[in-house]
């Protein structure tokens, strides 16, 4: 099997769609504005008419050269490109500022392929022992395991819980539209053929994350600024950089795969989260100068790459994604045959190992990538704005129009558009509510199957041993998140963060 | 568009709300313990119960912020006509695909978003063309995708290899 793997590694072709997304990742993840989820999203129509293993290569290596993008214009002008970047814009725009500018963006770059590493690392280990144990799952377990999916993705998005609610059962209401998963009665569909499928998951993703996006910037043009300029040199100084730094880097890696791992919380969730442990967890990152900058950027750089390896081991796994970009290559890989899950270790693990081995291939290329990135951001930023918006608005039609082939979907995205523009600018956040209409079909039917195998019997839940510990940790988990809420907030003395 | 809490608590009630009272018109199957009603059920509840902390947060912080908060673009029309063309350039694409052929809607769509972004009308009429050109080609000829000709049909032979 590895001899099929490596073969497959070093197919030319794979090789060339890999070189084509990671350009194409590293531009859109440049600009400011357009995220990663975005890049991700606009491939699917080049995806689909792929073969499954370079479909789902060109998406892996896209969001991995779009959230290391993201530092660049946070560095240079403090506008994060994407918002995995926003936790340490200030500190490697203040390096910028100080003359350091190469050597705070080394530090991200080599920092993100390691983190990227770290998670790929994890993901090949951990993923085949976790799949033979899923393979005696049943209906109960995958029913608890994407509620406590959930849970998570409400509770870790940040705000108020009663907000995250709001956008989880908004995404759940969303998933109940269409034909019922066991009775086959259409829900909510108004008659309309175009419903009785339900919502498409790629039009209304794009719809609330590319077209919202489209709409803020719109709204509020970024102005356009002086570039500082980059000179010096960029690998030997981060090459040291990494040693000095190397607890840090390791911990931000492993901080971003296991954040990345649980459902809901993606890269800007991992890349905070290990940004606040450095600033008050280390002793290099309390420092006010550029080695504590340096150790925060690079805790929080590996973070957010290693979120993204991290969130496909419940993909592969379970066929749960860890966050929207994993959603879209589930859906993705569906429509090409390849169904993630457990059986698909057994049946064909070479496929699983190829795209495991992409990942490694994907973090090694982002060093020389990155680095040329980072000498051309000038070039991508004088691109016309004017001309780029308009192209993706184009491709978030044609986006959505080609995974569906209906102008119904295309209609989708300008509803969904003004919905999450809507969502966003009342605090509502809307990971939440694409994970609900994701799992939600899922948790449905589960529930109803486990239903009709016990008779009605509730007790079912509880019965099986895993399936009781996952009901139990998911009871738990919402007992503690509630007496959290009544509880009398003590006032955590606790510095702002960034 | 901000909203304070104490009008968007309701609305999400009622939309929890409504929610409920549709899913009680399901065709209930025989012999089901649970029908195609109980998701929906649960999640309009959830929708509504939700909505009634967010009421309540609402009504705590009552004096804090005003009731309506317009955007800042919405007073300046050169924005808001930004804002606007999105949504209006989608649903214009709906109608317009069929009937005009992709080509055309593109070009004329791109053209309008680019003259909205002050670019200069003869330039982004040929920028426009090119790129719908470009994307026809990508699309129609390597990707498959079977974007309407419209009244080019005829042609399209030229285009598609």
């Amino acid at each position: 099997m590895f001899y099929s793997v490596l073969s497959q590694l070093t197919d030319g072709y794979l090789l060339l769609v890999i070189l084509l997304s990671a350009a194409y990742g590293l531009i859109i993840g440049a600009i400011p504005g357009l995220t990663a989820l975005m890049a991700s999203a606009l491939l699917v129509p080049f995806v689909i008419f792929m073969q499954p293993i370079p479909a789902v290569a060109a998406i892996i290596t896209a969001s991995a050269m779009a959230i290391f993008a993201g530092d660049i214009p946070g560095a240079l002008l403090r506008m994060p490109g994407t918002p995995a970047s926003a936790a340490y814009t200030n500190d490697a725009n203040g390096m910028v500022l100080r003359g350091k500018g190469a050597v705070a963006l080394g530090a991200g770059l080599i920092a993100s392929s390691l983190g990227g590493l770290i998670s790929a690392l994890v993901l090949s280990l951990a993923a085949p022992s976790l799949a033979k144990i899923a393979l005696i799952f049943s209906s109960v377990e995958y029913f608890w395991l994407g509620v406590l999916g959930l849970s998570c993705a409400t509770f870790v998005s940040g705000g108020s819980l009663a907000k995250g609610l709001v956008s989880l059962f908004l995404g759940l209401s969303l998933a109940t539209v269409g034909m019922d998963p066991v009775s086959g009665i259409p829900r909510f569909s108004l008659g309309s053929p175009d419903l009785l499928g339900g919502f498409g998951l790629i039009p209304v993703l794009i719809g609330l994350f590319a077209v919202s996006e489209l709409l803020r910037n719109a709204a509020n043009p970024p102005r356009a600024e002086a570039l500082p300029s980059i000179s010096g040199p960029i690998l030997v100084p981060s090459l040291i950089n990494l040693w000095r730094h190397r607890l840090g880097t390791l911990r931000g890696g492993s901080i971003g795969t296991l954040v990345g791992a649980l459902p809901g919380a993606g890269s800007d969730i991992a890349a905070w989260i290990s940004y606040a442990v450095a600033r008050r967890g280390s002793r290099k990152g309390r420092r006010e100068d550029d080695i504590g900058a340096s150790e925060r950027i690079m805790s929080a750089s590996a973070a957010n790459n290693a979120s993204l390896g991290g969130a496909y081991i419940p993909a592969t796994v379970f066929g749960i994604p860890g966050d929207a970009i994993t959603a879209i290559v589930i859906s993705v890989m569906f429509i090409k045959g390849i169904n993630p899950g457990p059986t698909l270790f057994l049946n064909q693990p070479e496929v699983i190992y190829t795209i495991f081995g992409i990942f490694f291939i994907a973090n090694l290329a982002l060093i020389p990538l990155g680095i040329l990135c980072i000498r051309g951001f000038g070039y991508i930023l004088r691109l016309p704005r004017a001309y780029v918006s308009a192209v993706v608005l184009m491709f978030c039609i044609l986006g959505a129009f080609s995974v569906e082939n209906t102008l119904f979907s295309v209609g989708l995205i300008a509803l969904f558009g003004l919905l999450g523009y809507v969502m966003e600018s009342n605090e509502i956040p809307l990971a939440p509510a694409i994970l609900g209409l994701i799992l939600g079909p899922m948790i449905e039917e589960t529930f109803m199957t486990t239903m009709l195998k016990s008779r009605g019997d509730l007790s079912i839940f509880f019965d099986r041993e895993i399936g009781a510990v996952l009901g139990i940790v998911t009871v738990a988990v919402w007992a503690g998140v509630v007496l959290l809420q009544i509880w009398p907030k003590k006032k955590l003395k606790s510095k702002p963060i960034g | 568009m901000r909203v304070h809490d104490i009008i968007l608590g309701p609305a999400v009630v009622l939309a929890g709300a409504g929610l409920c009272v549709w899913a009680t018109a399901l065709p209930q199957p025989q012999g089901f313990a649970y029908g195609p009603n109980l998701f929906p059920t649960l999640t309009g509840s959830g929708l509504a119960l939700a909505g009634l902390s967010i009421l309540f947060a609402g009504i705590k912080k009552r004096r804090m912020g005003p009731l309506f908060e317009r955007p800042d673009w919405s007073k300046r029309w050169r924005l808001a006509i930004n804002f606007w063309l999105i949504p209006v350039a989608i649903i214009a694409y709906v109608l317009l695909v069929e009937p005009l052929g992709f080509l055309i809607t593109a070009t004329l769509l791109l053209f309008a978003l680019m003259i909205a972004n002050r670019v200069h009308p003869r330039r982004a009429a040929v920028v426009a063309l090119i790129i719908a050109l470009a994307i026809n080609l990508l699309f129609a000829s390597i990707l498959h995708v079977p974007l309407p000709w419209g009244p080019l049909t005829a042609v399209s032979g030229w285009l598609i290899w």
